[in-house]
């Protein structure tokens, strides 16, 4: 028996100035189903969620819900018919607590003024506990962990009762273990009968808990997968490109480097974030870094960069000892850095990708009275804009205006065009489409193969074993272990297994229909 | 492809930014465009010229033009600072003590009064900058502060009174004299500019101002020094605050303590007038130039035809208002304040 | 035992820092005593409770608005527009009955209720329109009430002519401002707990409080939640009017006349009390509760600086760096605290 749809949206259209964001699509959600909206960026995916929440009207089409029509004209309107809606990053206020966060704009009160604050902590409580979390209703949002936050925009979603919950690339942030946590959530409420959109870049997690796949390209529906036809990332890929065949396999060149030591790290510690760090990078090698979100490896990379003050340790540049006291230093002696966040370290999003690209590199453009001529700076910019294939229509285009993966490309531009011979780089292909994810690893293999020393921290460790030399194994602040290309070890599986020793597969083997309570 | 795949990532940033369609770009290419602001100066001049003919006689003609300058000289200060996305409330304070503290030495001739006004203003200027850039107050609050200090160490070290410049001759030749023809203020106040603009366009610090305003942080991690960077605004909107009181003191030939009061309101005025956006990274000191140059003579028009200074106050006051109002949001801004 | 001694520390610690502003309160009053034999008459008493009234009340304005992470330089000039402006439209609605407000030159005799009600109003509808510029016309706040200062100021001088009026002769006026409780208790200053308290309850146990708050730390999710931020910053804003306008009210009752120069600086004072009280630029950090023992503290220092026979222009020096080492002080403690997050 089908079960009868709890929403279903019918030739849904929805334009921008300029685009047209959804085509016709058409788009079912069953009780107790858990659907995943996939596709690359643009697709479509956050506007089509955006018009369940409420946020944006479509242009054409029908929704509805129970088999009614209905018209979600605002957020108020989504609330109560029973749309919860998580977005990416967390928006909450941080000065005040979880059950004030909670309860804004909706606050319990008592004789009809004041406001009632037993009542808001205890039923905070209860949705956090719904929800497997215990915490303290009166911490503060900006004493809370990433994972907590999440929960707590979750518990926001939860606290009207919805009967669909729209969960939109809330696992971005998170590692491993958290996301773990929210697929048992996930689990527990789609046992309770709540649908769920989940909206996500990261396959291997939409295999493991879909009951359904929906994939968007360029604003049409072009096909689902279902769990019963056991899909592999291959098969979501291939829909979102519209290709049959994709390339995974990225020649990484030989195996093994020069052997120069050309940036060595040693004993390098901060109290609270990592100890005894030791790390030797060679001419021709890229390193891998692996470990949970807290492991302290965002923190090293940005100690080795002078961002961050270290308690303990030294850096080695070619043998000679360096002192590393702020990143200008640290690009003085050849180390450049991609961080994990772009917009906010990477680029200065109003400015121009020539400006973005050449600003780095202002002393060795000049002339020796500190002056150049502006047209050198844009032949520079142009020949990194050729060889990197960043597609930009002009040198003046404000960078906020290229998609993620053209920005990443922007800031590696930058560092390119110092000829620097170390860079570390943090998540490089966050945000960044499928397409040009490959352009990157291949960019980097080059990169290595020119004699440059990479050290590469991801928390997808394919991507790690798909380029890396060797990977190192961080765990609390430690390396606690090295994985060569080539040994056993050297594969997913067992490098996730180095990471956490109790390591469940997250997946619901329920059906679309769980037991009801 | 290419335009289809860029647009699609437009609507990626939707979420975290404001719309850029092809009319926000259009309005931005106008509002940078220097010829907007020569075409509202044409207009100004000729309403003015044909409600009070006398604009365009030879001595209100110089007489405006030293105004201008000397305001001028205070706003471009103020545009380099804004251009780092800070703001500097102190700059007619700074004007005053420097004035005064320089007007200590009048007896010891001109040469070291001004000398000692010049440094003062720099100093001044630097310590904003430092408290700035080093202690991370931010700018409104520290200057708010220090508008506050400087203006109350003005009137103390003053005691209330004012020193008068007869005999000075050097000193007030740099507001009532001429070079080449051209009053002495006029002269500076466009050395100034074209200094300041070769600085902006052809140097590494210069360039790097943009930068440094638009994302702080990214300039950090790119290399930047950005405190080097605040400090020097801020020491250049002092000295240049510096630099125009003398002129300024000249025009009535006295010094008193309360002369810098309002200059920051005409300076951040003539600094958004001519393109600088309060938020930073936006503006250039050419359109500063013009920016003065339109804010004088509307003044200068509405004096002539008989308003009193306080309605001149007002009219002040009001220009601020509309001209923010107009220029941020008219022809594009970001984000919110 | 050396861990007794290190929790005892630690508690000693968290005490001083909570209660910060007492001790300041507490040591202000004790460097008066010693600075002046003065200090401690009832003469003094009532000049600092009728200073802490007027810059308080305007201060609770403020805080209002610097929540929002906003702020709002007119008030000062406000202070002055106010009555002047309630006077002339007093004169204006009063002629049409006959009867003749000011007389003598400047001399104001009749209209009290009138002029009262138009202060008020007048203030709040000025705050109003300050609001609705920043908001809906985007104007930053600095700049609208920048620009309104010198408005203002120049407006009060239009129609003031520049020469002050004096009230001496309206019955009745002088009751705010010298009225005394208990022979002793300046009226003003209860008006200003009154409102305080109503400030502090409000913000603390009502709907107001979340909301404000929300709206200041992060607008974005207080939006996403609902909230309705322009009403909020217009509300701060109406609010700081009103403020000033009682403030006026006080002030020229006190003094029994009315110019347009008086007030000049106040919204540097009126800043100074709410950084002071904890509430930074930042928005949504600070309470209503702070911004009260902040005034008492301000109105000390005021006091304590014209007893030891310094010019007025110290004070404006004093406040300017209580203004900076007050924000350098609070933004030390929350950058300490994101360094570690």
């Amino acid at each position: 028996m089908v079960e009868k749809a709890l929403l279903e949206m019918k030739g849904i259209s929805k334009a921008f100035p300029g685009v047209q964001a959804l085509k016709s699509v058409d788009f079912l959600l069953r009780k107790g189903e858990v659907v995943s909206l996939i596709g690359q960026n643009g697709a479509g995916k956050s506007t089509l969620v955006s018009i369940i929440g409420g946020i944006y009207l479509q242009d054409d089409g029908k929704i509805s819900i129970d088999g009614k029509p209905v018209n979600i004209s605002n957020p108020a309107v989504a609330e109560e018919l029973g749309i919860g809606m998580v977005h990416q990053e967390p928006t909450l206020v941080p000065n005040m607590n979880i059950s004030a966060n909670v309860f804004l704009n909706r606050e319990l009160l008592h004789k009809g003024m004041f406001l009632d604050f037993r009542s808001m902590n205890e039923q905070t409580i209860n949705v956090l506990n719904q929800l497997g979390f215990k915490l303290d209703p009166e911490t503060l949002i900006e004493d809370l962990r990433l994972v907590e936050k999440e929960v707590v925009e979750i518990a926001k979603a939860m606290l009207v009762k919805p009967r669909i919950l729209i969960l939109d690339e809330v696992t971005a942030p998170l590692n491993t273990d958290e996301a773990d946590h929210l697929f048992n959530l996930v689990c527990e409420l789609k046992s309770k009968g709540m649908a769920i959109i989940f909206i996500s870049h990261r396959l291997t997690e939409v295999v493991q808990i879909s009951d359904r796949i929906v994939i968007l390209r360029d604003g049409r529906n072009v096909g689902e997968l279902l769990r019963e036809q056991d899909p592999s990332e291959k098969d979501i890929i291939a829909l979102m490109l519209g290709q049959n065949a994709f390339e995974t396999h990225v020649d990484t060149g030989s195996i093994g480097f020069d052997g120069e030591k050309v940036l060595s790290v040693a004993n390098l510690s901060k109290k609270g974030f990592f100890e005894g760090m030791n790390v030797d990078l060679h001419a021709g090698e890229i390193v891998g870094m692996a470990g949970l979100k807290g492991a302290g490896i965002t923190e090293f990379m940005k100690a080795i960069y002078g961002a961050l003050g270290t308690d303990a340790g030294q850096i080695f540049v070619r043998g000679g000892l360096v002192g590393i006291k702020k990143p200008a230093d640290a690009i003085k002696h050849g180390i450049g850095m991609l961080t994990n966040d772009r917009q906010k370290e990477g680029l200065a999003l109003q400015r121009g990708v020539e400006e973005n690209i050449t600003i780095s590199s202002l002393d060795i453009l000049s002339n020796k009275l500190k002056f150049f001529r502006t047209r050198s700076l844009g032949i520079q910019a142009a020949k990194l804009i050729k060889s990197l294939s960043i597609k930009t229509p002009s040198l003046r285009q404000e960078v906020m205006n290229l998609s993620g993966g053209n920005q990443q490309k922007v800031v590696l531009a930058k560092w390119l065009l110092r000829n620097l011979d170390f860079i570390l780089i943090d998540e490089p292909t966050r945000g960044v489409d499928v397409k040009t994810k490959t352009e990157i690893y291949k960019l980097l293999i080059e990169l290595k193969k020119a004699g440059k020393a990479i050290l590469l921290a991801s928390p997808e460790i394919l991507e790690l074993i798909s380029i890396c030399d060797r990977i190192l194994v961080v765990d609390s602040g430690r390396i606690i272990k090295e994985v060569q290309r080539g040994s056993a070890s050297f594969n997913e599986g067992s490098i996730l297994e180095i990471m956490h020793v109790d390591h469940l597969s997250p997946s619901c083997r329920v059906g679309p229909i769980g037991a009801l309570i | 492809m290419n335009n289809i795949e860029i647009k699609r990532s437009t609507l990626k940033a939707f979420e975290h930014m404001p719309r850029r369609t092809e009319l926000t770009e259009a309005r931005e290419i106008f509002s940078n465009s220097l010829l907007l602001l020569l075409f509202i100066l044409s207009i100004v001049l000729a309403i003015g010229g044909i409600f009070v003919p006398n604009v365009f006689q030879i001595i209100n003609l110089a007489n405006v033009l030293r105004i201008v300058s000397i305001v001028g000289l205070v706003a471009l200060g103020e545009t380099l600072v804004l251009l780092t996305g800070e703001i500097d409330l102190s700059v007619g304070s700074i004007m005053s003590l420097s004035l005064v503290v320089g007007g200590l030495l009048l007896d010891h001739g001109s040469g070291w009064a001004l000398a000692v006004t010049l440094m003062c203003g720099l100093l001044l200027g630097l310590i904003n900058g430092v408290a700035v850039a080093f202690g991370k107050v931010p700018s409104l609050i520290m200057t708010l502060g220090t508008l506050s200090v400087y203006g109350g160490l003005a009137n103390v070290t003053a005691v209330g009174q004012a020193k008068y410049l007869y005999g000075l001759d050097l000193y007030l030749w740099t507001g009532k004299g001429y070079i080449l023809g051209m009053p002495v203020p006029v002269v500076i106040f466009l050395s100034m500019i074209i200094i300041c603009f070769l600085f902006q366009t052809f140097s590494k610090p210069g360039r790097t101002i943009y930068y440094a305003g638009a994302n702080n942080l990214a300039a950090y991690y790119s290399g930047i020094s950005v405190e080097k960077i605040k400090i020097g605004v801020f020491g250049l909107a002092g000295l240049f605050a510096a630099m125009a009181g003398p002129m300024y003191a000249s025009q009535t030939n006295r010094v008193t303590p309360l002369q810098g009061i309002g200059f920051e309101l005409s300076a951040i005025a003539i600094a958004v007038l001519g393109g600088t956006s309060i938020e930073g990274a936006r503006g250039n000191v050419i359109g500063t130039l013009l920016g003065a140059l339109i804010y004088g003579f509307l003044l200068n028009i509405l004096s002539l035809s008989g308003i009193g200074t306080y309605m001149e106050q007002v009219l002040k006051g009001a220009m601020l208002i509309i001209i923010v109002l107009v220029f941020q949001n008219i022809l594009g801004r970001r984000g919110n304040p | 035992m050396e861990d007794e001694q290190a929790i005892k520390q630690n508690i000693m610690m968290e005490l001083v820092k909570k209660n910060a502003l007492l001790l300041v309160l507490l040591s202000l009053v004790a460097i008066g005593i010693a600075s002046s034999s003065s200090f401690f008459t009832p003469y003094n008493w009532q000049n600092i409770l009728i200073s802490v009234s007027t810059l308080g009340v305007l201060a609770l304005g403020q805080t209002a608005v610097m929540l929002l992470r906003q702020v709002d330089l007119s008030v000062g000039s406000l202070m002055a527009f106010a009555p002047i402006a309630a006077i002339s439209l007093t004169e204006a609605t009063l002629s049409l009955t006959g009867t003749k407000v000011v007389q003598g030159g400047n001399y104001v005799t009749d209209g009290l209720f009138l002029i009262v009600v138009f202060t008020w109003v007048v203030s709040s509808l000025v705050g109003w329109l300050i609001g609705l510029v920043t908001v809906k016309a985007r104007v930053p706040s600095l700049i609208v009430t920048l620009g309104m200062l010198y408005i203002l100021r120049g407006t009060a001088y239009i129609f003031s002519g520049g020469h002050p009026m004096y009230l001496t002769r309206l019955k009745g006026f002088k009751w705010l401002g010298t009225a005394k409780i208990f022979g002793f208790v300046p009226m003003c200053f209860l008006l200003f707990l009154a409102i305080a308290i109503m400030a502090i309850l409000l913000l603390k146990y009502t709907r107001i409080g979340p909301r404000m708050y929300a709206t200041g730390n992060n607008e974005k999710a207080a939006v996403y939640s609902g909230v309705n931020a322009a009403f909020w910053k217009i509300g701060a804003f109406i609010f700081s009017g009103f403020c000033a306008g009682i403030a006026s009210l006080i002030y020229s009752s006190r003094l029994e006349s009315v110019e347009a120069a008086q007030a000049t600086g106040y919204e540097l004072a009126s800043i100074a009390i709410v950084v002071i009280g904890g509430t930074t630029l930042e928005g949504g950090r600070g309470t209503m509760f702070g911004t009260l023992l902040a005034a008492i503290i301000l109105g000390l220092i005021i006091n304590i600086i014209s007893l030891i026979g310094l010019v007025i222009w110290y004070q404006t020096i004093i406040i300017g760096l209580i203004i900076i080492a007050a924000v350098f002080l609070y933004l030390r403690k929350v950058r300490r605290r994101e360094l570690i997050g």
